[in-house]
């Protein structure tokens, strides 16, 4: 395998989806305490693609889900790790905002304050282009 | 702000400690899922419906859906059997993939000038013939 082509292939696929610089380092936070980062690149994998393909249906799928002011959450979970990335949509394009630990056993994610920082962050992406 | 990072740079940030394995493990795992995901949608089924149809429990088809599944054959099979889906896998060399790109590049332009290829190559010949025989 080419893995340079391999790569730039993945990255061609989902180019449309916008990424905030903060949530880079949050997601990679969160790839390094799994201990399972294949586990972990593969399920974030799936989501990504899954995201690029349906855009804002993207919430047919049960791992995804409005939560208010347009802010959309993804759902990253398997054996070690257990995360959200909050995600909102500029030029009806997705953008990843804001990546975080989902702390287990609770039923029902805390988004406190998690929402206006990922709407200070879309602010900042669009400012950005 | 600067919006110099993108899809590249997080893709590259993922993948720095992956083998090349396990970045196409990944690859068909999490693709195989969002194909299971898109037909169930496609059969207006939710998880528990899908699994109720096929016999299997929710937890199972919720397993299969995460993207992280290391799937068997047998299971890979039944699963296109019972979804009704076309399965297609193939081991192939490097140099097969190749002669196969051009060829396939070749046969979507309906490029009936397929036999102008350097036939006195028997590699390409055969390829050919191989490629014609699985159609």
């Amino acid at each position: 395998m080419d893995r340079k082509i391999f790569l730039d292939n993945l990255s061609r696929l989902l180019e449309r989806i916008g990424i905030h610089p903060d949530v880079i380092v949050e997601i990679v936070a969160e790839l390094k305490h799994s201990g399972n980062e294949a586990g972990f690149v593969s399920v974030l994998e799936a989501r990504l693609k899954f995201l690029n393909e349906h855009g804002i249906q993207a919430t047919i799928h049960k791992e995804f889900e409005p939560i208010e002011k347009g802010v959309y959450s993804m759902h990253i979970a398997g054996k070690g790790f257990n995360m959200r990335v909050l995600y909102a949509f500029s030029d009806g394009a997705p953008v990843l905002l804001l990546a975080f630990h989902e702390i287990s056993g609770h039923k029902t994610t805390d988004y406190t304050g998690k929402v206006s920082v990922s709407l200070g962050r879309l602010k900042e992406f669009k400012e950005g282009i | 702000m600067n919006n110099s990072k993108t899809m590249e740079d997080l893709i590259a940030a993922l993948s720095e400690n992956l083998s090349d394995t396990d970045l196409i493990k990944a690859d068909i795992k999490s693709n195989i899922a969002n194909s299971i995901i898109n037909k169930r949608i496609s059969m207006h089924l939710n998880q528990n419906g899908l699994a109720q149809k096929i016999k299997k429990s929710q937890a199972t088809v919720s397993k299969w859906e995460n993207g992280d599944t290391n799937f068997t054959i047998d299971s890979l099979v039944d699963i296109a059997a019972d979804l009704d889906m076309e399965i297609y896998i193939k081991l192939r060399n490097h140099i097969e993939e190749k002669r196969s790109s051009v060829y396939s590049a070749e046969y979507q332009k309906g490029n009936s000038k397929i036999v102008a290829f350097p036939l006195k190559n028997n590699w390409i010949k055969s390829g050919f013939s191989e490629d014609l025989e699985e159609m």
